[in-house]
Order: structure tokens, then C-alpha cells, then sequence
């Protein structure tokens, strides 16, 4: 991808694109274990593709896919949170999996604290799950009706053998009950005992007991109701700015996604469309998708409302059926010809600021 | 100090057992089908002992004697007798013998190894599940009386032969089910959360995904019991399974059947005891059911609670109206 080769502009900025080294003196104030993946981001992903074959094979036609991710590239640094923002559909969950490596990727490289966990299996990848977590989007599902909090929370630190026995897990769990703010007597008791937000509380827990240095957060507060949504989100930043844990935000919020992160990817259609700092992105929207987004967000004063609706177009996804051509097309205010012909690709247009649009 | 430590994870496992006990006392109904199969194994375990005759007896004399409280009936032959004068209640007490151990045996043996083909289908999917799965369809296709009728014409009858054929033509029926259990089941989230966090496929499958086959296992194993026992029957009756002097239940039934308008005890008697034994493991199985479901343990604690409460308020302490 094009903007990848393209050179830092802000060197106060620790999340960017940085080419291979450019980048490497500007993070410095961070603290890492591994002294050799100290200097990189947390995470790369470059030319992520996902594609799902659709129906089956005739006997000797060709079997056709759906491109559920495109050439998807970023990186997250340490201890920074990106963002990451989608309709229902564009790949935002799968993007999550595939870097987790429940998913198969098709194609592209993901790195991992310096490591290239592209094709990890078996016991490595088992072993991988210490670093990186997974926080679930339905708190209602995600946790075994069967088991107690003590078994759920205290599971990953016996299946890693951190500790020998459920019970000896004892103390580091009520340790984490505590940093999620869950009295202690929840160890013994159900999950059906308990609201969707301690649930979720229940789950970060589970996510935090092995110390990871990176979560991938699903959707984690769309399932809750909006008074216990803000205390989950203020929960995960409080333990952000303690452990200095990166993260994957995954939302379709836009107002959430501007609390907690620091840089913000627009995803649309399995392609990043637009990726860069928060204020950025929300401040100074460049393409006609992300601007779309925005007027979504429900405005309370009336002026500026009114002055949005002129930028709303109405119409849902368009499959891209010809494979060329921008995915957006369908829906475009700004579409041209060159729309049409060639796939844009993301852009430098601004401080930390890459807009994949060819008339934005 | 190794002792202090040891000490009480000795005592634990009497301790839990006897609480669960003090649990099946709390559910009447459960209490009453332990008490049922308690009984009736007592009754297996020690017939020699229990019987009041030899089940292979005859007393042509006494042919065809009614139950005691019919006319013509005596106190000698509680249950009557059949059409050659062998005492009804002797043969039932010999007869749960043969018709308990292959029922159980199969119910378990076929029951396990399907549980095991299923969840290996359900879990591993694609070229696994096919290969298994088109494995059941064959032998479902497979007429299964010709097969076991192959089987012991070749081997020769047998208890054992039986338990073994039996289970050979049996297990499919659990793997069809666990499998398609096991497919929905891998959907939930809570099933990936396992995955993620590390747990290897043995702990997903047995810790996490196992718990969830035990309800839909418990009625199916309840079903089978019943046609194992009738299975066996016909297979008795047949020649093929439990050979006379000694004998079943299913093969009372299936001898009495001839007799059955001149004299209904034949059958009847047999037939209830393989109706009340299939009763009470059904009564025990619902227990084990909510038992091992925190939620449904918990409604039935609050509605013991509530239960003693209505009773308490019921008898008021003197001085209240």
C-alpha cells in the first residue's frame, strides 16, 4: 500500500505510520518487557484480506467470494487505542478475529510485538492468547451459564499454568474482581445472578487475568444500557492508563469511540477509508463515508443539524460487484468517473490523517 | 504440615456426597425413585436370597395360579404362577438380573462411544464429520435385528454377546444427537471465549461444551433404556439372548403374551416392573438435570424456601391473630 512508504510528518505522534524505522525514535517514553519489540508498534497489520466463498462450486465453474476485507493496513502502538468504526457489515468483527486468528486471513501479514503471527498454530498460538485478549460484545453469552465467576475468571490462569489449581487462583481473582469494581463475595456466584454491566465487568476480568498488552474490545458496551455504558467505557481507560494495555475498539458509537480513543479507523465495506487521529477525523471528516457517519450522531442543536441533512444520502451498502472501483460508489455524493475505474487508496491529506477518496 | 493439608481434601468428597444426598431427601420425588432403584438393585444383587423360590421350578400341579388376592389364589405364590407352574414373583426377582445389567451395559456402552463419534463430528467438522456421519447413515440403514441376528449366529447367545451387539447396533442414535448439539452449541460465545483464553480442544470439549449434552443425554439414555430392555426381549424370545432356565424380564413377557386373556398376570407383573424401574430413573434423571444447571438448582432452593415459609406462616406462634 502507498501510504505505507509515506514518512511521519508529526514525530510527537506515537501511532502512525511509520515506514520500518523512521518512526522508532519518536516512542520513546514507553515501557515494554521485550526490549527488542520495544521500539515498534504493538501491532501491524499489512494487506489484511478476508474473503468467504459464496454458495458452492459448480463442477468445473469457478468458485466465487465475497471480499470481506480488502487490503486493510494499520498499526496500533503501545498503549494507545485505536478506534475502529463500521456499519453493521463492513468487517469491523472480522478484522478483530483475523488478528486474534480465529478467522483465516486470505492474505496480508499481521505482526505481533515484532513477531510475524500470520501463521501461528497450535501450541504457539495458545500460548499467543497471554498477550492478547479478546473482550466479547454480548455479556449474556459470553459467559458459561455452568461455571462461577471464581472458575470463569481463574480458567486462564490455570489452562496456562500460571497457577496450579482453581483454588490457589483464589487471591489473584479477587484481585481482578476488585479492579473491575466487583465485591468479592461474586466469586461464588452465577453468572445469571448478574446486571449485563457487571457481566461485562466479569468478562474484563477474565480478558485482564493474564496480563495481556493487547485487547481487541468487540463492540464491549453495545449490548449495555447507556447508564452502565459509560461507566464500562471509563473502566477500560482507567485500566488503559494503568497497564498501559493497547486496544482495538471496536464500536459502532461514534460518540464511545471519540471518549476512549486516541486515533480512529473508518471502516467501510471490508476497506479502511479513512484512519487518523481522533480529533482529526472527527474534527475535519474528509471522506463523503465518514461525513455520513458523523451526521448520524444525533445533534442537539438545531442549526447545525439542519446543515447536515444536506449531506446525508440515503441508499445501504452496494455490493461492489465488478471488484473495481470504489466500494462507496453506490452511495457517493462525490462520485466521478475515476470512482468508477480505480480503487482509491488511503492518502496522506493531513496531520495523521489518510483519506482513501479520489475527490475528497 | 503436609497433614493440615491433606486432611480436609479427604474428607471433602463424603462431605459432598452427603449433601447431595440431603438434596434428593429434599425433592420428594427424586427421594422416591432412589428408593425405587435402590430396591430393586438390592433385589438383583441379592435374589437368590430374596426369592422365595427357584425361578426355574415347576409345579404343574399349581399351573396358572391367580395372584393371592383372586379367587383361587394363595399366599404361597404371592404374584401366581405361569403355564408351568414356576412362581411369578421368584422369576421377576431372577429375571431383573439379566434385564437390568443389559440395559445399563448398553445404555452406557452405546452411550458413551456415540457421545464420543458426536462430539468429535460436532467439534472437528469438515472431512471428520463427514466421514462419521455417512459412517451412522449406513448403519441406520443397515436393518439392525439382521445384523445382531448375524452377529450371534456366528458368536453364539450370550449375555455378554447381547450387551456387545446390542451396543454395536445402538450408538448411532447418540451421535446424531450430541453431534447436532454440539453445532449449535460451538456458536455460542461463550464456547470461543474458552478458545481464546487458551483452554487446549480437550478441556473446550468436555468442561465447556459436555455440560450442555447432559439434559438432552439424560432423556435419550431414559428412552433407550426402555427399548434395550424390550430389544433384549425380542432377542430372548428369539433364542438368541438369555437362554432358558435362566431369564428377563422382557423374556416373561414376551412367553406370557400367549396367555394373555386366560391369565393377565403373566405379563402384567413383568411389564410393571419395567415401567416403574424406567419411572424412577426418570424421576432420579430430572433431578440430576436441574441439579447440574446452576439456574434451575437455584429456582428450586427458592421454592423449598418458599415452600417452609408457607408452612411456618401457616402455624402461627400463639398470640397472633
Amino acid at each position: 500500500m502507498t501510504f505505507l512508504g509515506s514518512t511521519m510528518t508529526n514525530a510527537s505522534h506515537q501511532g502512525g505510520f511509520a515506514g520500518a524505522a523512521s518512526g522508532a525514535e519518536a516512542r520513546s517514553g514507553l515501557e515494554s518487557e521485550s526490549p527488542a519489540a520495544a521500539d515498534g508498534p504493538i501491532l501491524s497489520v499489512k494487506g489484511l484480506g478476508v474473503r468467504y466463498p459464496l454458495g458452492k462450486r459448480s463442477f468445473w465453474g469457478e468458485r466465487t467470494y465475497f471480499e470481506v476485507l480488502d487490503d486493510v493496513s494499520f498499526e496500533i502502538a503501545r498503549g494507545e487505542t485505536l478506534g475502529l468504526v463500521g456499519e453493521s457489515g463492513s468487517g469491523k468483527s472480522t478484522i478483530g478475529r483475523t488478528i486474534l486468528r480465529r478467522i483465516e486471513r486470505t492474505a496480508g501479514t499481521i505482526t505481533f510485538e515484532g513477531r510475524d503471527i500470520s501463521d501461528l498454530g497450535g501450541e504457539p498460538l495458545r500460548k499467543l492468547r497471554r498477550r492478547m485478549q479478546l473482550i466479547f460484545q454480548d455479556p449474556y453469552s459470553s459467559l458459561n451459564p455452568r461455571m462461577n465467576v471464581m472458575s470463569i475468571i481463574a480458567e486462564p490462569l490455570v489452562v496456562h499454568g500460571i497457577v496450579g489449581s482453581f483454588a490457589e487462583a483464589r487471591p489473584q481473582v479477587l484481585a481482578l474482581l476488585d479492579r473491575v469494581g466487583m465485591p468479592a463475595s461474586a466469586a461464588e456466584r452465577y453468572p445469571h445472578q448478574f446486571s449485563g454491566g457487571q457481566r461485562q465487568r466479569i468478562g474484563i476480568a477474565r480478558a485482564l487475568a493474564l496480563k495481556p498488552s493487547f485487547i481487541v474490545a468487540d463492540e464491549p458496551v453495545s449490548a449495555l444500557d447507556v447508564s452502565v455504558r459509560a461507566q464500562v467505557v471509563n473502566l477500560m481507560q482507567e485500566l488503559q492508563e494503568e497497564l498501559g494495555i493497547s486496544f482495538l475498539f471496536i464500536a459502532h458509537d461514534l460518540s464511545v469511540v471519540r471518549h476512549i480513543s486516541q486515533r480512529v479507523a473508518i471502516l467501510n465495506s471490508g476497506q479502511i477509508v479513512e484512519i487518523g487521529a481522533r480529533d482529526a477525523i472527527y474534527e475535519r471528516p474528509l471522506h463523503p463515508y465518514t461525513q455520513t457517519l458523523l451526521s448520524a450522531v444525533p445533534e442537539p442543536d438545531p442549526t447545525i443539524k439542519l446543515a447536515r441533512q444536506d449531506r446525508k444520502r440515503a441508499g445501504g451498502p452496494v455490493p461492489d460487484a465488478t471488484g473495481t472501483g470504489c466500494r462507496f460508489l453506490g452511495r457517493c455524493p462525490l462520485a466521478s468517473d475515476v470512482c468508477r475505474e480505480k480503487k482509491p487508496v488511503l492518502e496522506p491529506k493531513g496531520v495523521d490523517h489518510w483519506v482513501a477518496c479520489w475527490n475528497a | 504440615m503436609s497433614l493440615d493439608i491433606a486432611a480436609p481434601a479427604a474428607r471433602r468428597p463424603f462431605a459432598r456426597t452427603g449433601r447431595l444426598l440431603l438434596e434428593i431427601w429434599h425433592d420428594r420425588s427424586a427421594a422416591f425413585g432412589l428408593s425405587v432403584i435402590v430396591v430393586i438393585l438390592f433385589c438383583a444383587v441379592f435374589a437368590p436370597w430374596v426369592a422365595p423360590y427357584d425361578p426355574g421350578a415347576q409345579d404343574l400341579g399349581a399351573r396358572l395360579v391367580p395372584p393371592f388376592w383372586l379367587e383361587r389364589g394363595s399366599l404361597a405364590h404371592i404374584l401366581g404362577t405361569d403355564h408351568l407352574g414356576r412362581d411369578i414373583l421368584s422369576r421377576i426377582i431372577h429375571g431383573s438380573r439379566a434385564s437390568l445389567l443389559v440395559a445399563a451395559s448398553v445404555v452406557l456402552i452405546a452411550g458413551t462411544f456415540g457421545t464420543i463419534m458426536g462430539l468429535w463430528a460436532g467439534f472437528r467438522g469438515g472431512r471428520t464429520d463427514s466421514v462419521i456421519m455417512r459412517i451412522v447413515d449406513i448403519q441406520v440403514a443397515l436393518p439392525a435385528l439382521l445384523l445382531i441376528l448375524l452377529v450371534i449366529s456366528v458368536v453364539g447367545p450370550g449375555i455378554a454377546t447381547m450387551i456387545v451387539v446390542l451396543s454395536i447396533a445402538n450408538w448411532m442414535v447418540y451421535a446424531r444427537l450430541v453431534r447436532s448439539i454440539v453445532l449449535s452449541v460451538r456458536q455460542l460465545e461463550y464456547i470461543e471465549a474458552a478458545e481464546m483464553i487458551g483452554c487446549r480442544p480437550g478441556r473446550v470439549v468436555f468442561s465447556h461444551l459436555l455440560p450442555n449434552l447432559i439434559s438432552p443425554l439424560l432423556t435419550l439414555a431414559i428412552l433407550e433404556f426402555t427399548n434395550i430392555i424390550l430389544a433384549e426381549a425380542a432377542l430372548s424370545f428369539l433364542g438368541l439372548g438369555v437362554q432358558p432356565p435362566a431369564t428377563s424380564w422382557g423374556l416373561d413377557v414376551a412367553n406370557g403374551k400367549d396367555y394373555l386373556f386366560v391369565a393377565w398376570w403373566l405379563v402384567t407383573f413383568p411389564g410393571l416392573c419395567i415401567s416403574i424401574t424406567v419411572i424412577a430413573i426418570n424421576l432420579l434423571a430430572n433431578w440430576v438435570r436441574v441439579t447440574t444447571d446452576p439456574q434451575e438448582r437455584e429456582k428450586r432452593y427458592a421454592r423449598h424456601r418458599a415452600g417452609r415459609r408457607r408452612q411456618a406462616a401457616r402455624q402461627p406462634v400463639g398470640g397472633q391473630q
